[in-house]
């Protein structure tokens, strides 16, 4: 019990009075007093209203809690927000019910109507049109049925309450089919104002735990509502206190009801009524605000599959567009391909071909190279050649000269003629001294002999001691010319000079072409090995260093210019070899030593035996390699010379003669002494 | 007067022996010969006849020789003594070669390998009448 009763604090539950007045105070004031018995920080009352009045009491807040029927409490709830609390367990007939629902149903007989759609074009009766259970349930139920009341029966008829009425009307036959709230046929049947059996419910239904008869969706009882501004606490100490009525309670006996119940779900009747447009939803016809509340969900689903679908359809369409451009963009690129794989081939073909051509062409630059090594030497072959060959042609012009000139053959009987004996012996031996001459002095060593003579010759006092002593010389006569001196005193000295320097220099001449024609063989010879182009493709068994020396032979003229040679051979085992490609590479070594050396060093080239390799090595003594270009030296076109006075093929040409031989090259360089090694295998 | 000098140069002695042979059955005791083996004993031949009074009217010169070429030698002559005759005997044309001789040493005639002797002569023989 409360310690302190606040009867200040008025606390007042408006309640739908769908009776007298009176008579729902006498029914709910126990309920009021269980209340104030339990709740002590005000005091209830019981505010019996009709309907126009709970909804200005509503509106004015001169309510602190409403109990309304359910429908009712749906538009209050809607418009001014009321929040139920708990729900009302009815009392009928012995059944405590939370639920209700309606009834539709026709004569047992009427075999013409059995289901809703047979309703169609037939009279229609019910209580009210805003009777819950009494008209909305049913509309529901045509509603899905897609039957509207008001325009598909051929008479719609609301008869008034009580529900009664409409029993009688089916009863009668003065309407086809009617509707009550649930229960009410039942009470008719008890009271024995009816037999069950007369009717037939249409679309009937079952549920659990519930008793009657019904063909609609059950609805939650009446529920008591708090208004907004009622306090949550005050609201929560009613539920408490009513929950927790005591089954047998007196108050339940006056209100004629079973208890209270956890609030149920109302929002079944909002939809409901949403569906029908009835109750709050009625002014607000085909509002977006209604069909988005109410279809919230289909809506946010439908939206959200239109969406789905727009954007699908959209992706499609681009996926489309996509595809359509990509089939575009392949066709596009397969013609393109197959042109390009059309060029491709087309490329192959002349890349073979340019191929095949460069082959050529490195055949002809490698050609070409040994052309150029051969070019160097041209010129200076030139020159060795041409030498001897103008030394025999003035060689042989001056023999056969002598048979035609005056001074010559012809002259010699009578020049014999004219010598006596002696002379003549004297005259032979000095031929003789002649011919026998094999010193070959140089022209300074002759000129000094021909100075020495003079002065001798002059001690004698023989005249034109010069003359008499260059003609000496010319014979190769430079000392010890006693024998001749009584020859050399005679007036007609230089007569007899004459003509032995005549016939001295027929064999001089001689000896000139032999020579000569020796020196020009010998660089033909030369030539031909260098140029030997071996066509068989097949080695051959050679001595290296006969390469070698023709290499020298040939660069002859360039070498003594100002090269001096040192050879240091050791004799090496033949072996087999591409000998003039061999010849390249000690041509292009040697070449490019005397270059090194601009024309003016030793050249110093070494065989040797090592293991079971010959090693050549020629060495210069020139500028040397500079360390920056040592790891190119070898490279193809890499070349220190001008334009057009190397193709830098050679040292790349080499190591591939070398490598041909499974052969190695290196070199060290410094300046002044660079080597280059090269390393042949003995065994092919 | 010493007689004048015709003086070849060579370093082949074949082909002074040949020129020798040649020079001194055409032009015999008129002239002294004299031979050497490069251009630098040439020029101690030029200069020591020189001192001597006697004069080099013809110089015949190889041009591919060891030391001085050929161009070289005789333009170093050209400028000290420009009477004397030059003459190059050469087996090998190097056209730059001949034409420095031509405009640095006055060269007056280039001979090839193999010579013709008759060309010699009559090289010589014009050269000694222009003179």
């Amino acid at each position: 019990m409360p310690l302190f009763a606040t009867e200040e604090i008025p606390c007042n539950i408006g309640i739908l009075a769908y009776r007298s007045k009176e008579l729902t105070v006498q029914q709910w004031q126990p309920t009021a007093d269980y209340l104030n018995q339990s709740i002590s920080i005000c005091t209830f009352h019981i505010i019996p209203l009709n309907f126009t009045e709970v909804e200005a009491a509503v509106q004015n807040n001169t309510v602190d809690f409403i109990l309304t029927n359910s429908g009712h409490y749906v538009t209050l709830e809607y418009i001014y927000g009321i929040t139920r609390i708990t729900t009302l367990i009815q009392t009928e007939q012995g059944n405590q019910l939370k639920k209700f629902g309606g009834v539709i149903f026709t004569l047992a007989n009427r075999n013409d109507i059995n289901t809703l759609a047979d309703v169609v074009n037939k009279r229609f009766a019910a209580v009210k049109d805003d009777s819950l259970g009494g008209f909305m349930v049913a509309w529901e139920q045509f509603y899905e049925q897609h039957i509207d009341p008001y325009s598909d029966f051929s008479e719609l008829q609301f008869t008034g309450m009580p529900h009664d009425n409409v029993v009688s009307l089916v009863q009668n036959g003065q309407v086809d089919v009617g509707t009550v709230r649930t229960g009410v046929l039942e009470q008719l049947a008890q009271e024995g104002k009816i037999k069950l059996a007369d009717f037939k419910v249409l679309n009937a239904q079952s549920e659990k735990d519930f008793p009657f008869l019904f063909s609609t969706q059950l609805y939650p009882e009446w529920p008591l509502a708090k208004l907004s501004n009622t306090s949550d606490e005050l609201a929560k100490q009613v539920v408490i206190a009513l929950l927790k009525m005591p089954f047998n309670h007196t108050a339940l006996q006056a209100g004629d009801y079973s208890g209270w119940s956890v609030p149920l779900d109302y929002q079944t009747i909002h939809e409901m009524m949403k569906k029908l447009r009835i109750g709050p939803y009625e002014k607000s016809f085909f509002t977006w605000k209604d069909v988005l509340y109410q279809y919230a969900l289909p809506i946010i689903l439908l939206t959200l599959g239109l969406t789905i679908s727009l954007v699908g359809i959209i992706v499609i369409i681009k996926i489309n567009h996509s595809l359509q451009y990509q089939i575009r963009e392949r066709e596009r690129i397969t013609t393109v391909l197959e042109k390009t794989n059309a060029n491709l081939h087309q490329e192959i073909i002349e890349h073979k071909r340019t191929l095949t051509e460069l082959k050529e062409t490195q055949t002809q630059l490698v050609q070409s190279e040994k052309m150029a090594a051969l070019g160097h030497l041209i010129a200076g072959i030139a020159h060795e050649i041409n030498t001897p060959l103008g030394a025999i042609r003035s060689a042989v012009h001056n023999i056969s000269d002598y048979f035609t000139r005056p001074t010559g053959l012809q002259r010699l009987p009578t020049f014999f003629h004219e010598l006596k004996l002696e002379q003549q012996n004297q005259f032979l031996s000095l031929l003789e001294r002649s011919l026998q001459q094999e010193a070959i002095l140089s022209t300074k060593e002759k000129r000094q002999a021909r100075k020495a003579l003079t002065v001798e010759l002059q001690a004698q006092s023989i005249l034109e001691a010069d003359i008499v002593a260059d003609s000496l010389v010319s014979m190769g006569i430079y000392d010890d010319i006693t024998p001749f001196l009584n020859l050399l005193h005679l007036q007609e000295n230089q007569s007899i000079l004459e003509q032995a320097y005549q016939l001295a220099s027929l064999q001089k001449s001689a000896r000139t072409i032999t020579s000569a024609a020796d020196r020009a063989a010998k660089i033909i010879f030369a030539l031909k090995n260098f140029a030997h182009f071996d066509q068989s493709g097949e080695k051959i068994q050679t001595d290296i260093i006969e390469g070698i020396e023709t290499v020298i032979i040939l660069y002859n003229h360039q070498l003594k210019q100002g090269i001096e040679v040192i050879k240091n051979y050791t004799k090496l085992p033949e072996i087999w070899c591409y000998p003039d490609e061999l010849n390249q590479v000690w041509t292009n070594l040697i070449h490019n030593a005397l270059q090194a050396m601009k024309n003016e060093g030793i050249l110093t080239i070494t065989t040797r035996l090592e293991e079971n390799q010959i090693v050549v090595s020629i060495q210069d003594t020139g500028s040397g390699i500079p360390d920056h270009i040592k790891d190119k030296i070898f490279d193809p076109f890499f070349t220190t010379k001008r334009a057009g006075e190397g193709s830098g093929l050679g040292l790349d040409i080499v190591r591939k003669i070398i490598a041909k031989h499974r052969g190695k090259i290196d070199f060290v360089s410094q300046p002044g002494d660079t080597t280059f090694n090269v390393f042949l295998p003995l065994a092919s | 007067m010493s007689k004048p000098v015709i003086l070849c140069v060579d370093d082949e002695s074949m082909v002074l022996e040949s020129l020798e042979i040649e020079l001194k059955r055409t032009f015999g005791k008129q002239y002294l010969y004299e031979f050497a083996e490069s251009a630098e004993e040439a020029l101690e031949i030029i200069d020591d006849f020189e001192n001597d009074d006697s004069s080099i009217l013809v110089l015949i010169s190889d041009w591919l020789m060891p030391g001085l070429k050929g161009d070289e030698f005789l333009i170093r002559v050209h400028e000290k003594f420009p009477k004397i005759i030059k003459v190059m005997l050469t087996g090998q044309a190097d056209n730059a070669a001949i034409q420095r001789a031509i405009d640095h040493a006055g060269l007056y005639r280039c001979l090839y390998k193999p010579w013709r002797r008759e060309d010699l002569i009559d090289v010589v023989n014009a050269g000694l009448m222009a003179k």
